[in-house]
């Protein structure tokens, strides 16, 4: 029994790096990330790709964002866009779809722009998440030392 | 993303009206989110391979469930909650507003993404929301163990 367990779960974290590392040496052609689109911007002059970033200015006049790739340092990209840019603020998140004009400029056809202290909001409203599965998990069952098994605590029996 | 406490929260709501197992429901719920672990890869300077990005995809959650579920006297009892868990965060996560596609649920055989773009990340309506349900959730039970207990003792 203990033998088969072992085996289950040797077969399960196998799968489980196989599968990380496929995504790993295959996501940039289908998902490529940041790094990827900026060093080949080229290849996405035609084809439409997904920028995550940080405002680092805003021109309303001409409506273009300067974007930062963090943490690469790649210096800044200008995104032109027909979208409203009147509440975009440096520092704030931005999720950008559109093409590459050239070397760091693009054209936006969709974006989100999210305040900045709305998105430290989302990892601040996360944190009380960690007690609260804790103690809900460990009032519930504990862990035994001897046979390295979760068991029910003889109340929740 | 929906923030954890918004998925803990439906997770132990679930589990509730469902009489689950709680606590592994609400864990499940957090699973597809240690793909966030690359977030300490950026912040620790090191180079970012994606290698966890698939933990955020149906099959890779499952994987962990069924990791953490051999964990516990009978792996198949822990296996459905945990698993229930990790269907809550998908349902949450598909309504989630990008920019463009979204979860690539069919991965590794399909990398295409699906979205019902809903509600956005940033929006703590949806968190206030969680609790207000959460405290009404809770105080249903509250009010029925309690008569339970008057009709017992009576």
């Amino acid at each position: 029994m203990k033998h088969q367990r072992l085996i289950l779960g040797g077969i399960l974290l196998l799968l489980l790096v196989f599968l990380m590392l496929y995504y790993s040496l295959d996501h940039n052609n289908h998902d490529p990330d940041n790094q990827y689109i900026v060093d080949h911007w080229e290849e996405f002059t035609t084809t439409k790709v997904v920028l995550d970033a940080v405002v680092h200015d805003v021109d309303t006049t001409n409506n273009t964002l300067l974007i930062e790739i963090s943490p690469y340092p790649q210096g800044v990209i200008q995104v032109n866009t027909t979208k409203p840019l009147t509440n975009a603020q440096p520092g704030d998140s931005v999720e950008i779809y559109g093409t590459f004009t050239g070397k760091n400029q693009m054209t936006a056809e969709t974006l989100i722009i999210t305040e900045q202290w709305k998105n430290n909001l989302i990892y601040l409203r996360s944190l009380p998440a960690i007690p609260f599965v804790l103690i809900l998990f460990f009032r519930t069952y504990r862990f035994n030392r001897d046979t390295y098994r979760f068991e029910r605590r003889q109340k929740h029996g | 993303m929906a923030d954890w406490l918004t998925h803990a929260l439906i997770g132990w709501i679930t589990g509730k009206t469902t009489k689950q197992d709680i606590a592994l429901i609400v864990v499940g719920t957090l699973i597809p989110d240690l793909t966030k672990i690359n977030l300490g890869v950026v912040w620790l300077g090191l180079q970012n391979y994606h290698l966890f990005e698939p933990l955020h995809t149906p099959v890779g959650a499952c994987l962990i469930a069924g990791v953490i579920a051999l964990f516990f006297a009978e792996p198949k009892k822990a296996i459905i909650p945990l698993g229930i868990g990790v269907l809550t965060h998908f349902i949450l996560d598909f309504f989630l507003i990008h920019v463009h596609v979204g979860i690539p649920l069919l991965f590794p055989f399909s990398w295409e993404g699906w979205q019902i773009y809903l509600y956005r990340s940033d929006d703590y309506l949806v968190t206030v929301i969680a609790i207000l349900v959460a405290l009404i959730v809770y105080g249903i039970y509250w009010v029925t163990s309690r008569r339970k207990k008057q009709r017992s003792s009576s």
